[in-house]
């Protein structure tokens, strides 16, 4: 194997790109999923609502030709699923946790149903292409920041603009008032009249449709579906939002590193042409989830007063 | 809420008053909120059968079959039911001290990689030697994945279910080289392991297909049914659960207890995986990893976390699982209905229980 394909200076501006791709679907769910938790809600579902936002982008995007239609419809899809976690934490205050885990199965199943339904259990699965890189003017010819940060399929850009959106609505509205208000101190939000329950189902639906939309860029980058296709993406995000330390910004950073590892692994792989090498290449593909771990133990121990908001996993109920 | 951790502690048994009437209630809930589960998981897969083109009465019909309709399809079911109990009952012990794994799918996968280096590498020769040889190896490999998560979340405080699950995949791309180099099949086309040896294989209950690994289970039920009413441990563990703070100020040792939970749970969880490979799979492969260990969730969420609940659920939804495959086969219904099937039952049971206990 030739490792100057991996590492060598003509190889780290299509690292970096591909990197940014394959951060996108974590860092636009663990923002969203920022938002939920500072609400006061535990999103655990992202896994389900991401495999359900994968199907149906894909199936949208088949039918259409339009990845951008099918980006809107897998948002929407992830937002429905969310909605019941919405009506069993949020509504009825069932614990958190297990409605989550619950729904990863309710999500995952309802999407290896959804496809072979549409495309039945046999015969070659179908295909989509997926968006093409759309080049900005000017800025994508800022050398190396350019071609990796401006030269961008259409929909990194609305994720990316998505991201900076939450950070800005979280940070400097008075909605992302409320939401840090609901997750740290329910009662005394309740009491200057926020409505603890609205925010966080406003909160949450946000998290499940940026779910959805991760979904779809997972099937967009790939151009197919199958069971399980987010690998474990929904998870890594809530493990970014550790890193992250609930700040939609922070979880760029922290998707990122997710990403630039998968990119390396994927290209190690590829560099090897199938080869055997001396280090066995499953080694590389576990790396991502041994950096996430790592990761999420070093920023534990490091700050050692969590930044986790107070209420987070707590029902809200209304004194009478 | 602990400090750097996501995990509420699990919700205190509801207050009794100890009056017959309430037990009686309580009774009539305990066994109504199970079957109302199961009617509503049942109508919408019937809807979701209606929708594949399929007829829910042929499908049903199917299922039942292929779960209850006969001496093999039973061997099958109790067989399949082995492992979710075991692993079941390593969820629940461990969720009664707030540690809320998700890790069962590694230690079954790092129990089942064990058992198949185990049998292939050390020349046992004979099963008398290798069970025994196989169960401790297996049952330590389990513990020791199930312990890095338990001692991450005792000792700094990491949240369990982001270590767990990122442990699950360690450990998968573990078993992906360990099929394809040191214990790859020269002779196999896919990644998987030579098939181990007749003598490995657990025995059969005479003019039957069950092996002895159901018996595992079925010693299992009791035992930890035991340790959670009668030992230190379980009463430990529930305070811990509860209240780590409470547990610590009444002298409890909070880590301690944490980390012999989740030493147990991923004990069970290897144990399961080498039952499923000396008794059923017989041969290492990727397709040992197909989400068996979210399924052993549902079984012990559905089953309340009762050790008795957890085997019932795990009838359940191994009825469900191989109802939905011979569905699948003859009727091209999408098996994944059993999964939505079980997904809904959880949150059914969740609502009920929620309304009932609103209701007081």
């Amino acid at each position: 194997m030739n490792w100057s394909d991996v590492l060598g200076a003509g190889a780290i501006v299509p690292l970096l790109t591909a990197a940014l791709r394959l951060a996108m679907p974590i860092i636009v769910a663990a923002a969203g999923a920022c938002l939920a938790e500072r609400s006061g809600v535990l999103n655990l579902g992202i896994e389900g609502q991401m495999m359900m936002g994968a199907v149906a982008a894909f199936i949208t995007t088949y039918y259409s030709g339009s990845p951008l239609l099918g980006a809107a419809v897998g948002a929407t899809a992830g937002l429905a699923v969310a909605a019941v976690v919405g009506a069993a934490t949020i509504t009825l205050g069932i614990d958190q946790i297990i409605t989550g885990i619950s729904v990863v199965i309710l999500g995952t199943g309802l999407a290896s149903f959804l496809y072979l339904q549409t495309f039945g259990i046999s015969g070659t699965p179908p295909r989509t292409q997926g968006t093409a890189p759309v080049e900005i003017p000017v800025l994508s010819d800022i050398p190396l920041l350019g071609p990796v940060l401006f030269s961008q399929s259409p929909l990194v850009y609305l994720s990316i603009a998505i991201v900076v959106a939450l950070w800005w609505v979280l940070g400097r509205t008075a909605f992302g008032l409320s939401v840090r208000a609901s997750g740290e101190n329910p009662n005394a939000a309740d009491s200057v009249g926020v409505s603890v329950p609205g925010t966080r189902w406003a909160a949450l639906l946000v998290s499940g449709a940026t779910a959805g939309l991760a979904g779809a860029l997972v099937v967009d980058g790939l151009g197919f579906f199958q069971d399980g296709i987010t690998g474990g993406r929904g998870w890594v995000a809530l493990g970014v939002v550790i890193l992250a330390r609930w700040n939609p910004l922070g979880a760029m950073a922290g998707g990122f590193m997710f990403g630039l590892v998968d990119a390396f692994q994927l290209r190690v792989q590829s560099a090897s042409g199938g080869q055997a090498t001396v280090v066995p290449y499953e080694l590389f593909q576990a790396l991502p989830y041994a950096v996430t771990l790592i990761a999420v133990v070093v920023t534990t121990v490091w700050f050692r007063r969590t930044n986790a908001p107070s209420a987070l996993g707590s029902p809200f109920v209304p004194a009478k | 809420m602990n400090a750097g951790t996501l995990t509420a502690p699990p919700a205190p048994p509801a207050p009794s008053d100890g009056s017959g009437t309430s037990r009686v209630r309580a009774a009539a809930t305990a066994a109504a909120v199970p079957l109302l589960a199961v009617m509503v998981g049942l109508a919408v897969g019937a809807v979701l059968i209606v929708l594949a083109g399929g007829s829910p009465l042929e499908a049903y019909g199917t299922m039942l079959d292929a779960a209850l309709g006969g001496d093999t399809q039973l061997g099958r079911l109790l067989t399949g039911m082995t492992p979710l109990v075991l692993m079941g009952l390593g969820y629940a012990v461990a969720y009664r001290t707030g540690f809320v794994t998700i890790g069962a799918q590694g230690h079954y996968d790092v129990g089942a990689i064990t058992a198949t280096a185990v049998v292939l590498g050390l020349p046992l020769g004979s099963s008398w030697v290798a069970i025994p040889v196989v169960a401790v190896t297996a049952a330590a490999a389990g513990a020791l994945v199930g312990a890095v998560a338990g001692v991450l979340k005792a000792r700094l405080g990491v949240n369990e279910i982001i270590s767990s699950l990122m442990l699950n995949y360690l450990v998968f791309y573990g078993l992906a080289w360990a099929v394809r180099k040191p214990l790859a099949n020269p002779n196999g086309f896919t990644p998987e392991s030579e098939r181990i040896p007749e003598w490995a294989q657990l025995a059969t209950f005479p003019g039957t297909k069950i092996h002895l690994g159901v018996l595992v289970a079925v010693l299992a039920v009791p035992a930890v049914w035991w340790l959670m009413r009668s030992t230190r441990f379980g009463f430990a563990s529930q305070v811990v659960g509860e209240s780590p703070t409470v547990a610590a100020a009444n002298g409890i040792d909070v880590a301690r207890t944490v980390i012999t939970a989740s030493l147990i749970s991923g004990a069970l969880g290897g144990i399961a995986g080498a039952i499923m490979l000396l008794g059923s799979e017989f041969r290492l492969s990727l397709a040992i990893s197909s989400g068996i260990g979210f399924t052993a969730i549902v079984v012990a969420l559905l089953g309340r976390r009762n050790p008795f609940g957890i085997v019932l659920a795990a009838a359940l939804v191994s009825g469900l699982t191989l109802g939905g495959q011979a569905v699948q086969r003859t009727q091209e219904i999408p098996a994944s209905i059993g999964t939505v099937v079980q997904a809904v039952m959880i949150l059914t049971v969740l609502v009920a229980n929620r309304i009932v206990e609103r209701a007081r």
